[in-house]
């Protein structure tokens, strides 16, 4: 198909068409790496209204010239609209390029999350004129730590109605791969509303467990401890969330930490399962002997229990009192015949005992 | 020349367009009621309506089981007083039979009458909202607004109608009060009313803004008008709007529990649990008795905030004033469970269950509390119980399964547990749970491992499966081992 003065479609109106929805596309495209990896920078408060107006009339330039190629010979109208469509494309450009920029500066940083609690100053969306969708919005921030510095960052859609006035958020900061720091996310800072609550209500279990968590999923295994033993001193009848927790420590390779929270749930009633977890505890973090103690107190204290038997058994095994845990294994697969792990321990240790000399 | 402007109203507007059904009606009488609605002649319009429900009684259209409630909606207030008072005779605690002596009291002028037929309902713990409704109109006919913003306030805590004769005595109500002259006209309680209509057509909103801010200007009432501003702004989508407008009402009346539990409301919505508390807590603190109230803050100590020696507190001073209060029961025996005393809980949730022995929530407790103390073939048959009444409710499957285990009774409890997600349940934990039976209980290795591969698949990162997952990949290596 040819290009012709009055054709239906042509490579003309295609070439346009396709132009203008590049352009779009890479528009929106930049608009949503800004609200992803976006930077605290006044710059892009700048630029975004002009990038929205330079696409909107690029769009429209666009469509002018081509109506105004398809009817007559270039003029000074025609050459002003050139320009026009230059400029516009250009920041258009700007935009995009910038966009790219932080995308890539996004996407290749491996570095590690800094939190900057922060306080939520004001929040501002803009409002559509026509109705439809808002195109961003924006939220200003104070750093907790330099009370002075406000900065001003870009809201997703999600996140419009998410935030208000005076909250406590925590902005978890990235360095960048080309060194421009961006925000990897915005979050409410559990740790000041854990603490405001318990101010307020020093027995709220729930602030004390959200507290407990935040510290153990960011890595702060002996504060997110500290905060178990508050929680415990306050509700010491809740051994569940002890034993839970020190497997969240056991997982971790925090052991320490797990018989830190057990011990004073020792000098209660004795339970078998408290008294398995700090035997197990104590057995990971390298006090095996003392670990055997615990879990020989489990399995008295529930001798029908197959786990405490196993960890028992490894243990003993461990510790080189190889007919006790034998033993113990071999009471063990009384409990759960067939079991594959201790089937092999106890040929294994068999074996052991009958190559050792008399 | 209420209907003209009806007319008139519709041409220049067109019908607001979530106007509720029982305005839109296809008789004559219905069509005259909703353009004299359309007008603004709320009373005019009620009277209209209630012709369009006489005709469509006589019609036998619309008539429900309630006979009194049939005669008064075809007309004859003799006949529903007559059916009402026999079947008051039989069950003086009849709440639909004074519901209807009260409306035809209403109709007859007799306000007063009314009140005293509505009386014995509104000392009864459980607060039906049509006795409140029709008791603060009548209170309004007498020219009292002050019981009738307070009982209004106290049937709009929660909404449930299905009388259609109802509506209309508010509706009429509404318009003899805004016809009255200016100085007269009790601006307060109009704007709860039409607080009230908004309910069955939005733009009721503005009208109530308009009177609430006539009524904060003159001084009447501002507490409840600053209220009633804060409601329906937050009902028009402007949260911040509505809090600030519940705040103005805290200052004006520091216990007006309605105003502290919206704003409590409104402080749960925006993640701010100190100031829910605090709001709550003062709610409570300016009702103690109030078993909305002691509701209301016992649900944020408990499950919101974990403040279980503060609930105790709350919960055992609601089962002393009313020790047949099956919900307090429960919420006393929930919280002396998480205590860890098992023995007192069991004790209050066996009384609350028996009171209720429908509700699962109190079964699902007790049958814990009996785990708790060892009582697990009393937890199993609890459940089982549960199951053979609820055979395709996966919840109930699921607990039986957790009591089995504690039963030891693990290869039935994989089976419960299967059957519970053949019925749909979605809980990852239970899943997670039925993946560590298959590997403690029945020790299927490969048909756990696989439990938790699908398990890690859904959310990655569970701190149970990454730790089990190694320990039965190391058991499938010694069975190969053993096998060879």
């Amino acid at each position: 198909m040819t290009e012709t003065r009055g054709g239906v479609l042509t490579w003309g109106w295609v070439a346009v068409v396709l132009k203008h929805g590049l352009v779009s596309g890479l528009a929106c495209w930049a608009l949503w790496v800004q609200m992803v990896y976006r930077v605290p920078s006044q710059l892009l408060f700048v630029l975004l209204p002009w990038a929205g107006a330079a696409t909107t009339a690029l769009s429209l330039v666009l469509l002018i010239n081509h109506v105004l190629d398809t009817v007559g010979p270039p003029g000074p109208v025609r050459q002003t609209l050139r320009r026009l469509e230059w400029s516009a494309s250009m920041v258009v450009r700007v935009f995009i390029y910038y966009s790219l920029l932080l995308f890539a500066n996004a996407k290749l940083d491996a570095g590690k999350t800094t939190d900057r609690p922060s306080e939520v100053r004001a929040i501002r969306a803009v409002r559509p004129v026509l109705g439809g969708l808002a195109p961003y919005g924006w939220i200003t921030l104070r750093s907790r730590e330099d009370g002075a510095r406000s900065v001003r960052l870009v809201l997703r859609p999600d996140e419009r109605d998410r935030f208000w006035v005076g909250e406590a958020v925590v902005v978890e900061q990235r360095a960048g791969r080309l060194r421009i720091p961006w925000i990897a996310g915005i979050v409410a800072d559990r740790e000041r509303q854990s603490r405001a609550i318990l101010e307020v209500v020093p027995e709220a279990a729930q602030a004390w467990k959200d507290l407990v968590d935040y510290y153990r999923e960011r890595g702060r295994y002996a504060v997110a401890a500290d905060a178990a033993l508050g929680y415990l001193a306050i509700y010491p009848g809740d051994w569940l969330f002890a034993i839970q927790l020190a497997d969240h420590f056991d997982v971790a390779e925090q052991p320490g930490e797990g018989v830190r929270i057990l011990e004073p749930l020792t000098q209660q009633a004795p339970r078998a399962s408290v008294a398995k977890s700090y035997g197990l505890a104590l057995a990971r973090s390298g006090r095996k002997a003392d670990g055997a103690h615990w879990l020989e107190e489990s399995v008295r204290l529930d001798p029908a229990d197959f786990w405490g038997h196993y960890h028992l058994g490894n243990t003993l095994r461990d510790l080189g009192r190889v007919n006790q845990a034998i033993s113990v294994y071999e009471r063990a697969l009384t409990l759960k015949p067939g079991f594959p792990e201790i089937e092999v321990e106890l040929g294994l240790l068999r074996k052991a005992v009958l190559r050792k000399p008399a | 020349m209420g209907a003209a402007l009806g007319i008139g109203a519709v041409a220049l507007f067109g019908l607001p367009g979530d106007l509720d059904h029982r305005f839109v009606r296809g008789s004559l009488p219905g069509v005259r009621g909703l353009l004299l609605y359309l007008a603004t002649d709320y009373a005019g319009a009620a009277r209209a309506y209630r012709e369009d429900l006489r005709r469509s009684a006589l019609g036998g259209e619309g008539l429900g089981t309630d006979p009194a409630l049939s005669a008064l909606l075809a007309g004859s207030l003799s006949g529903a007083e007559s059916i009402a008072r026999g079947a008051l005779a039989v069950d003086p605690a009849s709440v639909p039979a004074r519901l209807t002596l009260a409306e035809v009291a209403l109709q007859r002028g007799e306000p007063r009458e009314a009140l005293a037929l509505l009386q014995p309902a509104l000392e009864g713990r459980r607060q039906h909202f049509e006795v409140l409704l029709l008791a603060a109109v009548a209170h309004a006919r007498l020219g009292e607004p002050d019981p009738a913003i307070d009982l209004l306030n106290r049937a709009l805590r929660g909404y449930e109608t299905e009388r259609p004769t109802s509506l209309l005595q508010a509706l009429e109500v509404t318009g003899e009060l805004s016809r009255r002259p200016g100085p007269s006209r009790p601006v307060a309680l109009l704007a709860h009313l039409h607080r009230y209509l908004r309910i069955f057509d939005s733009s009721h909103g503005r009208v109530a803004v308009r009177r609430a801010k006539e009524a904060i200007a003159r001084g009447d009432h501002p507490a409840d008008a600053y209220l009633t501003l804060g409601i329906v702004y937050d009902k028009q989508g402007y949260p911040d709007d509505a809090l600030a407008a519940l705040l103005q009402a805290v200052d004006h009346d520091g216990r007006h529990p309605e105003a502290l539990r919206w704003a409590a409301i409104l402080y749960r919505r925006r993640g701010d649990l100190v100031s829910e508390y605090q709001m709550t807590k003062r709610a409570y603190e300016a009702a103690p008795t109030d078993p909305f109230y002691i509701g209301y803050f016992g649900e944020v100590l408990i499950d919101r905030l974990g403040d279980l020696h503060q609930a105790r507190t709350v919960w055992a001073s609601a089962v002393h004033e009313a020790p047949d209060n099956g919900f307090a029961l429960e919420q006393l025996g929930r919280v002396e469970r998480f205590l860890g005393n098992d023995a007192r809980a069991i004790e209050l949730l066996e009384t609350a269950f028996r009171l209720d022995p429908s509700r699962s929530i109190t079964r699902w407790h007790l049958g814990y509390a009996l785990i708790g103390v060892g009582r697990t073939d009393d937890a199993v048959r609890l459940f089982q119980e549960w199951v053979a009444q609820a055979a395709d409710n996966p919840t109930a499957h699921t607990n039986l399964a957790y009591a089995y285990v504690h039963a030891r009774r693990g290869r039935e409890a994989i089976a419960e547990l299967e059957k519970a997600f053949r019925l749909g349940e979605r809980s990852l934990d239970s899943y997670e749970y039925l993946c560590e039976l298959y590997f403690y209980e029945a020790i299927e290795l490969q048909r756990s491992a696989e439990c938790f591969r699908q398990l890690l698949w859904w959310q990655p990162g569970r701190p149970r499966a990454l730790q089990l997952l190694p320990e039965i990949q190391k058991n499938l290596a010694f069975a190969a081992v053993r096998g060879r």
